[in-house]
């Protein structure tokens, strides 16, 4: 099982990468359209998310079609927020860039949010967290990822 | 037995006591193109919670839930098969979406859509 190992930083940090979903690249393809190049930004490991949430920005630069609204309880965000969600491909990166090292999510539903002001492009809420064991090790100041 | 009878300063305590509720841009797009899908899932819920389907994936299009899968992705690809790049209505099956749902309609009043 790879394990991802980071310092913590503000908070237990990942690069992820984050593109249109499996199925909706292939209904791209199909409609001989191209499909945008995935964007790699940095996220926030966050088990206060109950989704996992994307900055607008990045939903906006990637052109995604929604597939859903949904209320989620946002600590972070003030209560209940009802957003839109969209189906992304979602790849957590391991630091050693091996692709058998990756999690990759190919069909995924995000809630599009404002998260600049927090300071981040996106959280990684405990949908997926669900797949993991995640270790974070406030004394150590570190935290461990297994998937 | 008693009752109590509301006043201005216990109306006050229960509105603090509501939790808050955002609707973010996004939110609001999705409430006009899925107004009907919101109200088909909302009108379905009891039924499938009573059905035991908690937790599980419905794909919602107009009046109809087309089906019902274990897994999110499962949905979405259902989804998009059928209906390419158009907006696709999934939605987790979640027993909190009664009193949630309810919430945002006291939030919108007049203007909300379902």
């Amino acid at each position: 099982m790879p394990v991802l190992k980071g310092p913590l930083q503000n908070g237990a940090i990942v690069e992820i990468s984050l593109g249109w979903s499996a199925a909706g690249a292939r209904d791209l393809r199909t409609a001989l359209r191209p499909v945008p190049p995935s964007l790699q930004v940095s996220a926030l490991l966050d088990t206060g998310a109950e989704i996992t949430c994307v900055d607008a920005s990045l939903i906006r630069q990637l052109g995604l079609p929604l597939s859903g609204m949904a209320p989620a309880n946002m600590p972070a965000h003030g209560g209940v927020t009802f957003a839109g969600l969209h189906d992304v491909s979602l790849t957590i990166l391991h630091p050693s860039r091996k692709a058998r090292n990756h999690l990759t999510l190919p069909d995924l539903s995000v809630l599009e949010l404002s998260l600049a002001a927090l300071g981040y492009r996106a959280l990684i809420g405990r949908d997926t967290l669900a797949r993991c064991r995640f270790l974070y090790d406030g004394p150590g100041n570190g935290f461990r990822l297994t998937y | 037995m008693e009752t109590k009878t509301p006043t201005p300063a216990n109306l006050d305590v229960a509105a603090a006591d509501a939790p808050t509720v955002q609707i973010t841009p996004s939110g609001r797009e999705a409430l006009k193109i899925f107004e009907k899908e919101i109200a088909t899932y909302l009108r379905e819920l009891p039924a499938l919670l009573a059905q035991g389907q908690a937790g599980r994936h419905a794909l919602v299009k107009g009046d109809a839930i087309l089906g019902i899968w274990d897994a999110q992705a499962d949905a979405l690809e259902a989804g998009r098969e059928r209906f390419g790049l158009e907006p696709i209505f999934v939605k987790a099956i979640d027993a909190r979406d009664t009193e949630r749902f309810a919430l945002l309609k006291r939030h919108l009043g007049d203007a909300c859509p379902y």
